[in-house]
C-alpha cells in the first residue's frame, strides 16, 4: 500500500510567527523523497503536521486522501522518527520496541531485532543512558521496522558514526526496493544522501522554493568554468547562482538548462560546462540574496 | 508492497495494556509496602490496649490510611501526559485513543487500589470484632467504601492527570491556575463521601449532605466523567512536544 500526499496552501504559526506559509504540493506515493531547507526554514514543522503531531493554523493537508489530524486510520500509516526521538528517556531499549510492536500494524519483529543486534543497542539499557548515536540507531530501527507506508526520518542519523549512516543507507534501499513505500528524508547532509533521493523539495523561510525531480534538478545546474571575459559574455543574461574567481579565471554556477545551442556555443568558446553538485545547488539556492528562481 | 497488516488489538486497549506494563510493578510494590506499613502501625495500636482503641469512634485503616494511596494516585496521574502522550502518538496512536486508554489503566488502578482499601477496612473490623473491643469502630459497610474509594482514587488520578496535562499544553502560568482549580472537583468528591483526605488537609469544616448513598455515587461518577472529559479537551488537539521527560 502506499499513499499519496496531498498538501494545499498549508501554514503554521508560532504566535506571530509563521514557521510554514502557503506551502502546497504533490508527493505521489512509492517515493523516496528528500526534504531540504537550511535551519529554521520550516522542514520540521512541516512533517509534524504529516505526522500529526501538530495540526496546521491554515490551509489543507491529505493523505491517501483523508485528513491526518486524529484520524485512526491514516495515523498508523505514518511514522515519523526525529533525532531525539519521542520514547520516555526512562524506557529501556527493548520496551521502546515492544511499544512500536505493538502499535505498528505492518511491524516487522525479524527486521526490528536484527537492526538493533546490527547496530549493537543494548535491548536492556535505558534509552537515557544510550549515546546519541545510539539513540539514533534506535529510531532508525523502528522507523523502518514499522513498515508504514510513509516512513518520514528528520535528520535522525546525524549522531551515527559515518560507517552507521551509510549502513542505514544500505538498509533503507534495501527495504524500499523490498517494500515500495514512501520516505521522506529531511538532512543536511545532502551529498551523502542524494543518491537515494528520487524528487527533492526545497523549503525557505517557510515557503515552497522547489519540487523538483532530483535527475532533473541536477540537468538545471551547470557550472561554465573559463577565461573570466568569456565566462561573463557567455553567462550574461542567465540565471547565474554564484560565482568563483582564480586569477583569470572564473566559475559560475547557472540555474536553468542552457539547451543544445548554447552547449555548442559554449563548447566552441571552449568553456567547459560542468555538473554541480546538489549540495552546492541547495546552497546557491537557499543563500540569503541568493539567485532568482 | 507491504504485507498485510497482522490483527492488533484496539488502539486504546493497546495503550492501557502497555501503560498497565510500564506500572504495574510501581503499583505492586508502593501497596506491598503500604499494607505492610499500616500492618505495623495497626498492631502498635491495637497492642496499646482497649482504652486507647476505645477512644476511637472511627476505622482507624479508612481514617489515617486513606490519603497516601491518593497522592500516589496523584502523582501517577501527574506523570501520564507529560512521560507518555508523546511515546505514543510518535507510534501512530491518536490523543482520542492516548485519552481513552490512559482512562481504562486509570480506571483499572482506582479498582485495584479500592479493592485493597476495602480489604483491609473489612480485615480491621473483623480483627477488631475478634479481640472482643467493648466499643465499635465505624465500619462503613464494604460495598460503600469500595465504591465510594473507587471513584475518589479515580478522582485523585484524573486530578494529577488534569494538572500533567496543563503544564503539558500551556504556558506554566496557566498551568499553575489550572493546577489550582483542578483540587475544586476532588474537594467537592471529599465532601460527598465524607472522606479523609484534602478536605482534612485544609481543615474545611464542612458538614456531608445527607443524601443517599445512591445519589452520592451518581454525583461521584459524573465528577469523575467530567474530569476524564476535561482531560480530553486539553489534549485532543495538543502539539507534541520535544521529550520532557
Amino acid at each position: 500500500m502506499t499513499l499519496d500526499i496531498e498538501v494545499k496552501g498549508l501554514g503554521v504559526s508560532y504566535g506571530r510567527e509563521k514557521a510554514v506559509d502557503g506551502v502546497s504540493l504533490k508527493l505521489p506515493g512509492g517515493k523516496i523523497y528528500g526534504l531540504l531547507g537550511r535551519n529554521g526554514s520550516g522542514k520540521t514543522t512541516l512533517l509534524s503536521v504529516l505526522a500529526s503531531f501538530r495540526e496546521q493554523s491554515e490551509g489543507e493537508v491529505r493523505i491517501g486522501g483523508e485528513a491526518p489530524f486524529e484520524n485512526a486510520a491514516i495515523v498508523n500509516q505514518v511514522c515519523f522518527i526525529q533525532e531525539n526521538g519521542h520514547i520516555a528517556e526512562g524506557y529501556r531499549v527493548k520496551d521502546a520496541v515492544k511499544l512500536a510492536a505493538s502499535c505498528w500494524p505492518n511491524w516487522d519483529e525479524a527486521m526490528a531485532q536484527r537492526l538493533l543486534e546490527h547496530y549493537q543497542l543494548p535491548q536492556k539499557k535505558r534509552i537515557q543512558s544510550l549515546s546519541r548515536g545510539m539513540k539514533s540507531a534506535l529510531g532508525v530501527a523502528v522507523g523502518l521496522a514499522s513498515r508504514a507506508p510513509i516512513t518520514i526520518f528528520d535528520e535522525v542519523y546525524l549522531g551515527m558514526d559515518a560507517p552507521s549512516r551509510y549502513s542505514f543507507y544500505e538498509e533503507l534501499l534495501r527495504d524500499y526496493m523490498e517494500h515500495p513505500r514512501t520516505f521522506i528524508l529531511s538532512t543536511h547532509l545532502i551529498d551523502e544522501v542524494s543518491n537515494l533521493f528520487e524528487e527533492v523539495i526545497i523549503l525557505d523561510q517557510g515557503r515552497l522554493l522547489l519540487q523538483e525531480e532530483t535527475e532533473s534538478l541536477r540537468q538545471r545546474g551547470v557550472s561554465v568554468t573559463g577565461p573570466a571575459a568569456l565566462v561573463d559574455e557567455f553567462a550574461a543574461g542567465l540565471n547565474i547562482l554564484g560565482e568563483q574567481r582564480l586569477g583569470g579565471m572564473k566559475s559560475v554556477t547557472v540555474y536553468g538548462e542552457l539547451g543544445p545551442e548554447r552547449e555548442r556555443q559554449a563548447h566552441a568558446q571552449g568553456l567547459e560546462l560542468g555538473p554541480v553538485p546538489l549540495q552546492d545547488l541547495f546552497v546557491h539556492l537557499t543563500k540569503k540574496g541568493g539567485g532568482k528562481r | 508492497m507491504i504485507g498485510a497488516p497482522q490483527t492488533k488489538k484496539h488502539p486504546a486497549v493497546n495503550v492501557a495494556l502497555q501503560l498497565w506494563s510500564t506500572h504495574r510493578w510501581t503499583l505492586l510494590w508502593y501497596w506491598l509496602i503500604f499494607v505492610l506499613a499500616m500492618i505495623v502501625i495497626c498492631i502498635f495500636m491495637y497492642s496499646a490496649g482497649p482504652e486507647k482503641i476505645e477512644s476511637l469512634d472511627e476505622s482507624y485503616w479508612l481514617e489515617s490510611g486513606g490519603f497516601s494511596p491518593k497522592i500516589f494516585l496523584l502523582v501517577i496521574g501527574i506523570l501520564m501526559t507529560p512521560v507518555s502522550l508523546a511515546s505514543f502518538v510518535s507510534n501512530g496512536v491518536t490523543r482520542k485513543h492516548f485519552v481513552a486508554g490512559s482512562t481504562m489503566l486509570m480506571a483499572a488502578l482506582a479498582l485495584l487500589s479500592s479493592l485493597v482499601f476495602a480489604a483491609g477496612s473489612l480485615l480491621e473490623s473483623l480483627v477488631v470484632d475478634w479481640i472482643g473491643f467493648t466499643v465499635k469502630m465505624g465500619h462503613p459497610p464494604f460495598f460503600r467504601v469500595l465504591v465510594e474509594q473507587f471513584f475518589l482514587f479515580a478522582g485523585y488520578s484524573g486530578t494529577g492527570w488534569l494538572i500533567g496535562s496543563a503544564f503539558y499544553r500551556y504556558h506554566w502560568r496557566v498551568g499553575v491556575i489550572i493546577s489550582v482549580l483542578s483540587f475544586v472537583p476532588i474537594t467537592i468528591m471529599e465532601i460527598l463521601a465524607d472522606s479523609a483526605g484534602i478536605v482534612k488537609l485544609l481543615e474545611l469544616s464542612v458538614t456531608p449532605p445527607a443524601w443517599n448513598f445512591g445519589l452520592s455515587a451518581v454525583l461521584l461518577a459524573v465528577i469523575t466523567a467530567a474530569l476524564v472529559a476535561l482531560n480530553y479537551y486539553m489534549l485532543r488537539k495538543v502539539s507534541i512536544k520535544r521529550k520532557l521527560i
